[in-house]
């Protein structure tokens, strides 16, 4: 499906992570796999450290952090927040909404639409798809959202599959309407019969968790896990995005009527540099139009990899004057994948914040 | 007949084997994880481009079943 907008801006962007770095080396004793292979999994998949939240920090935490430094810079008031979306798969409760506990904490007024959405790795285009429809209504004019993920949490310290890979981070957003704002069109597929390749299978109402549900078993392939844990089909998910994520830049670049050449920055989820790098050849782009240095510095924290990306690599880019034609896309966990060709307006905030959760 | 020799060194080289035949089950290889299944996939990609999921993997025991599979699928 494609949907258009025009008139719509991002202001602000924050990224923050947790102040705990993790490094692949110090982990490879929970494997058991032999040192030689583990490190040649880190050479290829392009491993070497993560952050990761400590004392049970949440999502919401990290998204907290993000909009008050925003507030104390005085780049807006915290009662012209329209509208508040946070997208996870990490609530702080199954009930409350964590943007209703976010719009308590952060002291928002009355008029002021809240709610959350469980998206992953394409959570930050599915964000700025809501952003953009509640901002075509008069009624809102500024819209936080609020993208968030701590699975590590999640994530069994003996799956080399997964935990190598998980990083903990959150973003925040600030999007209005604005008439210079260039038009857009976003790409969204769905493809829910292939919805359970990248789950965690127990721990909501179809499979509780208990105790049997917590204790880790062999998969067969060396990775323990229990089924309180996240699992990933990696083969699967790697000739998913090789199959679709071509033809969905393909199908956005001529929407625009544009060539492959006219984008400044391939601005892509981050599963890992191996997946990026097959991808950048497959379509023909130079790596240094597409970066794929997240998960070797923070991690993949599913919905945060794109702001991550752009506040870790493009800072002095998106803060500058002229204006930088990107291709955003994400792909993942639904399976959904969905992507954007948009002419960026210069950002006001676009950096990178450290949350210190270590002491304690 | 199949032939797709070069698919056969690929693996040998991925699963860090001498050669491999049609007739071999290689997932039995000590070498067989989750990075082998990666290279293998990404190498069925970029040369025949085509893309094979975990489920189709986990039908398939020798390699001649992979090379029909790649087949079929072109």
């Amino acid at each position: 499906m494609i949907t258009e907008f025009s008139g719509k801006r991002i202001t602000d962007l924050i990224s923050v992570i947790p102040s705990k770095i993790s490094k692949f080396d110090d982990e490879i004793h929970n494997y058991s796999f032999t040192r030689e292979q583990s490190i040649k999994l880190k050479n290829i998949l392009g491993f070497d450290q993560h952050r990761i939240v400590s004392n049970n920090t949440t999502a919401s935490d990290l998204c907290e952090y993000g909009f008050r430094y925003l507030v104390d810079q005085k780049k807006f008031r915290p009662e012209s927040i329209d509208a508040l979306i946070f997208i996870s798969h990490s609530p702080d409760h199954f009930v409350p909404p964590t943007s209703s506990i976010l719009h308590g904490k952060l002291n928002l007024k009355e008029d002021c639409l809240c709610f959350d959405i469980n998206h992953g790795c394409a959570g930050f285009i599915v964000g700025l798809q809501q952003a953009f429809m509640l901002l075509n209504n008069k009624e809102i004019n500024r819209v936080a959202l609020m993208n968030g993920d701590t699975l590590s949490r999640k994530t069994s310290i003996k799956d080399r599959n997964s935990y190598p890979v998980i990083g903990d981070a959150g973003s925040v957003t600030i999007i209005e309407n604005d008439p210079l704002g260039k038009p857009l069109k976003i790409f969204t597929k769905n493809r829910g019969k292939d919805a359970m390749v990248i789950r965690i299978p127990a721990g909501g109402f179809r499979t509780p968790s208990n105790n049997k549900t917590a204790s880790l078993h062999s998969d067969g392939d060396g990775n323990f896990r229990g089924l309180d844990n996240l699992v990933m089909d990696g083969g699967s998910v790697f000739s998913f995005v090789q199959a679709e994520v071509p033809n969905m830049i393909q199908e956005l670049i001529e929407l625009n009527q544009i060539s492959m050449n006219d984008i400044d920055y391939y601005i892509l989820h981050q599963p890992n540099k191996f997946m990026l790098e097959k991808l950048a050849d497959k379509i023909g782009v130079p790596y240094e139009k597409m970066p794929n240095n997240i998960v070797e510095n923070f991690g993949n924290s599913n919905s945060v990899t794109i702001p991550l990306n752009l506040t870790f690599n493009l800072s002095k880019e998106l803060l500058g004057y002229s204006p930088n034609k990107l291709l955003l896309a994400g792909f993942g966990v639904g399976l959904t994948w969905s992507g954007l060709i948009w002419e960026m307006s210069s950002l006001k905030s676009c950096e990178i914040l450290e949350f210190d959760d270590n002491n304690g | 007949m199949i032939i797709m020799d070069e698919l056969n060194n690929e693996l040998a080289d991925i699963l860090e084997i001498e050669s491999i035949s049609d007739d071999s089950e290689f997932k039995s290889c000590p070498n067989w994880d989750s990075l082998a299944i990666l290279s293998l996939l990404a190498y069925i990609d970029k040369i025949y481009g085509v893309q094979i999921y975990n489920n189709e993997l986990d039908s398939i025991s020798k390699l001649k079943d992979l090379k029909k599979l790649i087949l079929e699928k072109k």
